[in-house]
């Protein structure tokens, strides 16, 4: 089986978090703190794990810890009744974060279990990797039969192929310019915060957005337009992201009725600069948007520019503190205006 | 479709803009343009509102998609909303969508603000003016058709 | 199946694919096979590139036949059109419909014939199991029909499944030759070409003597295959299927779990209320399947002039069900979860005597969530998933 928990070394940090996440989890269990705990459990392909959701202390052990832990559980907790324990790396708590801020959830219902996160891997740069400096052409798809953790990298094993790759090269975009890889809310923090990743400095993360905005003016419209044009309109972006609650989504809208029947392209813009700017001032780049696409639509440099937009005009950074309005919900008298006639 | 990005206008193009303006401040001050007779170009369709805080950034997004070629939001100067901060509200969602659409590489003078008060039917003309000549000087339509989607 | 897989087999060298394509083209086929878009592949007219098959497209084959988005036909009421309804007339390559179409003018005259190349058995199967929905004898969908009726598709065995596919439980295999035209089977360097239907004996007619090879006498770059070449296919297709048994979660119980489903106490299930849990509710999984085929029609007009239309819905999404009056039959993830597998491996088995699903795995291999159709169904079949 794949095992996507990583215990390569005799206790190595990915086991010590592990057991910290099943012990605390049986303990939250027993206790009736809560009813239902949300952490990761093994997945049925390689490089993947799944939600899961544990209601006996027993079933605890299921749980697991890993670089393929990649989704944002909090995206269940805006529907939960009950109390509920959940797991999160430092983006996840960022947006729990928001969501007790925008009364989604409250407080005392939700036990954040904070893990120190050393980042996790992005399954289409694993693909890169594999095709480009690795054993198979590009084109090939689901080359991968097996995969193993160890502490720094991954052995991928395939059609007449083992291959070693560096967890380093193949971290997701967001992770690798993390600034936050340690949970700034927790109820209890596994393991201690030597065992996150080396967190970067804010700006680090503006680079490719400043490179970006240099180009012309029709590359960066040609850009994402054909990023965009390409869009199934399944809303796995939308379904992914914990701050994507709406009960009727503006594209569910029939009066008035925002995306048009014709879905050309344009209403697909529409779909997409809408959904950034329900977005903006609350995005923390966790990346569950890029990784649910199915055709690879990576629209990061946008919630990114107004990440950096945000905190240069307003000051403001997205999901650090859980006592204060949210961005659009507050204003200063000396907000900037100079964008006005 | 995207190959039409550089199309340029046919000749005498003239603009549809479509004018979002506030009750209380800008609606009156484009009456008291009109009262006053004062000349501005006819470009401008105008929609009321009963605050610019009542503008959603997507209603300014569907104009562009759906063959407005620019957009003007327009409401009470700051410290003056009948709504006492709507304005101030406002103007946070319009930096954000401004800084967006450039980014995205959408050109700058096709959304334009403004704040114009019930007295000032000079300047909503000025304004008029101003932003009927910049959408004028992109040269060509917006979204809707560059994306080819705009029928009929 | 058995032997006579093997039967009257033609060859040619995996490098002179290429010039096939060439003598599709000449003979007034559009040829489309995979082609990359961004990180993605799908179908699309191939126009001179050369032939690349991936494992298995991103895209199924179906939008080639039932698109995302088609007009049905369009209106003028500004009274300076000749007529108020527009009918066009054509179908272009990649299967969209230009302009609006009435039904009864769908005439296959002026739609040029196509060319499908490197579908995958799964998604051959699938084409199938959608002429159950749009061309069966009660019911014709025209605008389906005219693109089914002109289009040739050549499929690629697979001579390795992925671990994400489950086809052979699903009723196929990799070397199934349910849907196809003609088949091509990997043997070492070249491919086993087997002609299957009428329609690719006929493409074959008429490529083959416009085959630029070596010489310009003869088409010299197909032969027959002889007994070395069969038996090298022979194996390979055991070691396929090999493989794909070997991996134990391409082993689903998929008759003990329509079964179940199929009981009165399916639908009521207790297992549901644990199911559907991590299920996010995006359309993934809908959209990628090869045979998921839900639509939703629906005007759109600008002042007088307007388009009826058609596009894909999807069961997980809430509009899908939500009534005028603000009811939902379906309120949450639960019952829409439920109604997706329901639908393949129920109320489809019912009405046409088969599973809806082909076991191509995109849906397992796209979800966000890892929910996995293998698991979803060991559950109902009361196994343990391995």
């Amino acid at each position: 089986m794949n095992k996507m928990t990583g215990n390569g070394t005799e206790k190595g940090t990915r086991h010590i978090i592990e057991e910290g996440i099943r012990n605390t989890a049986t303990k939250m269990l027993e206790s009736g703190e809560v009813d239902v705990f949300i952490g990761y459990e093994e997945g049925t392909l390689p490089l993947r794990t799944t939600p899961a959701f544990i209601t006996c202390p027993e079933d605890a052990t299921r749980l697991v810890w890993g670089p393929a832990c990649e989704n944002n559980l909090t995206v269940y907790l805006p529907k939960f009744q009950g109390a509920v324990g959940v797991v999160v790396k430092g983006c996840d708590v960022r947006t729990l974060t928001n969501l007790i801020l925008e009364n989604q959830i409250s407080r005392d219902k939700v036990k954040i279990v904070g893990v120190p996160c050393s980042g996790i891997i992005d399954r289409d740069r694993i693909r890169k990797v594999l095709g480009t400096e690795g054993p198979i052409e590009r084109s090939m798809e689901r080359p991968v039969r097996s995969a193993q953790v160890t502490e720094r990298s991954l052995i991928l094993e395939g059609d007449g192929f083992e291959f070693e790759i560096q967890l380093e090269d193949v971290l997701a975009p967001s992770c690798e310019t993390c600034a936050y890889p340690i949970p700034v809310v927790y109820d209890v923090l596994i393991g201690d915060e030597s065992m996150a990743r080396h967190a970067k400095d804010s700006e680090a993360g503006y680079v490719e957005v400043t490179r970006f905005a240099e180009l012309e003016r029709d590359a960066r419209f040609s850009y994402f337009s054909r990023e965009i044009e390409r869009c199934i309109q399944c809303y796995a972006c939308r379904q992914a992201c914990p701050l994507c609650y709406c009960p009727e989504c503006f594209t569910d809208r029939q009066s008035p009725k925002w995306i048009s029947r014709w879905r050309g392209l344009s209403d697909k813009i529409l779909f997409h600069l809408g959904r950034i700017l329900h977005v903006a001032g609350r995005c923390v780049d966790c990346g569950a948007c890029r990784r649910a696409c199915p055709v690879g639509i990576d629209l990061r440099l946008l919630t990114k520019n107004m990440e950096k937009v945000v905190k240069e005009s307003f000051e403001y950074e997205s999901g650090l503190d859980i006592d204060c309005l949210p961005l659009l919900a507050a204003y200063k008298r000396e907000d900037p205006d100079d964008f006005i006639l | 479709m995207l190959d039409s990005i550089s199309a340029k206008a046919p000749e005498n193009w003239e603009p549809k803009i479509v004018a979002f303006l506030c009750n209380w401040c800008s609606y009156a001050g484009a009456d008291l343009a009109g009262t006053g007779r004062i000349q501005y170009p006819p470009n401008v369709r105008v929609i009321r509102v009963p605050c610019s805080g009542r503008v959603d950034p997507l209603m300014i997004l569907k104009c562009l998609t759906r063959g407005a070629d620019g957009v003007l939001v327009s409401g009470c100067h700051p410290g003056d909303c009948h709504y006492i901060a709507g304005n101030y509200l406002a103007r946070r969602k319009f930096a954000l969508l401004d800084e967006l659409l450039d980014f995205f590489g959408i050109e700058k003078g096709r959304v334009h603000f403004s704040w114009v008060s019930a007295a000032e039917g000079e300047k909503f003309a000025d304004v008029v003016k101003q932003v009927t000549e910049t959408v004028k000087a992109q040269g060509k339509p917006c979204l809707g058709q560059i994306c080819g989607d705009e029928r009929g | 199946m058995g032997e006579d897989t093997f039967k009257g087999l033609l060859k040619i060298a995996k490098e002179d694919l290429d010039v096939l394509v060439d003598a599709f083209a000449k003979s007034s086929y559009v040829v489309l096979a995979p082609v990359a878009e961004g990180e993605a592949t799908k179908f699309g007219v191939i126009g001179g590139m050369r032939i690349k098959i991936p494992h298995l497209t991103t895209r199924p084959v179906k939008e080639l036949f039932f698109p995302q988005n088609e007009t049905l036909f369009s209106f003028d009421c500004s009274g300076k059109a000749d007529s108020t309804i527009k009918t066009p007339d054509a179908v272009t390559p990649d299967g969209v419909i230009p302009d609006a179409v009435m039904p009864d003018a769908v005439a296959t005259d002026g739609i040029s014939p196509r060319v499908i190349m490197g579908v995958r058995p799964c998604d051959a199967r699938a084409l199938v199991l959608l002429d159950y929905v749009f061309a069966s004898n009660e019911y014709k969908d025209p605008y389906y029909t005219i693109r089914r009726e002109q289009t040739v598709v050549i499929t690629f065995a697979c001579p390795r499944p992925g671990i994400a596919c489950f086809c052979a439980s699903t009723g196929g295999g990799p070397y199934d030759e349910t849907g196809s035209d003609v088949m091509f089977m990997e043997s070492d360097d070249s491919y086993l070409i087997k002609v299957i239907s009428e329609k690719g004996r006929r493409l074959f007619q008429e490529s083959l003597p416009l085959l630029k090879g070596g010489c310009s006498e003869c088409p010299c770059v197909i032969f027959e295959a002889d007994d070395t070449d069969i038996r090298a296919a022979r194996d390979a297709k055991a070691a396929s299927e090999q493989l794909l048994s070997a991996n134990c979660s391409a082993n689903v119980p998929i008759e003990a779990a329509v079964d179940t489903l199929g009981r009165s106490t399916g639908f009521s299930d207790p297992a549901w209320e644990e199911i559907y849990r991590k299920c996010l509710g995006c359309a993934v999984c809908t959209y990628l399947c090869p045979t998921c085929h839900c639509f939703d029609i629906g005007d759109e007009e600008t002042n007088d002039y307007g388009e009826r239309v058609r596009n894909w819905d999807s069961c997980m999404f809430p509009l899908f069900t939500l009534h005028a009056s603000g009811h939902n039959p379906r309120p949450s993830r639960k019952e829409r979860f439920r109604q997706r597998v329901m639908h393949k491996f129920n109320y489809f088995v019912e009405a046409n005597d088969c599973i809806a699903c082909v076991g191509c795995g995109r849906c397992v291999e796209n979800c966000p969530v890892n929910l996995d159709i293998r698991q979803v169904l060991s559950v109902f079949a009361g196994g343990v998933f391995a």
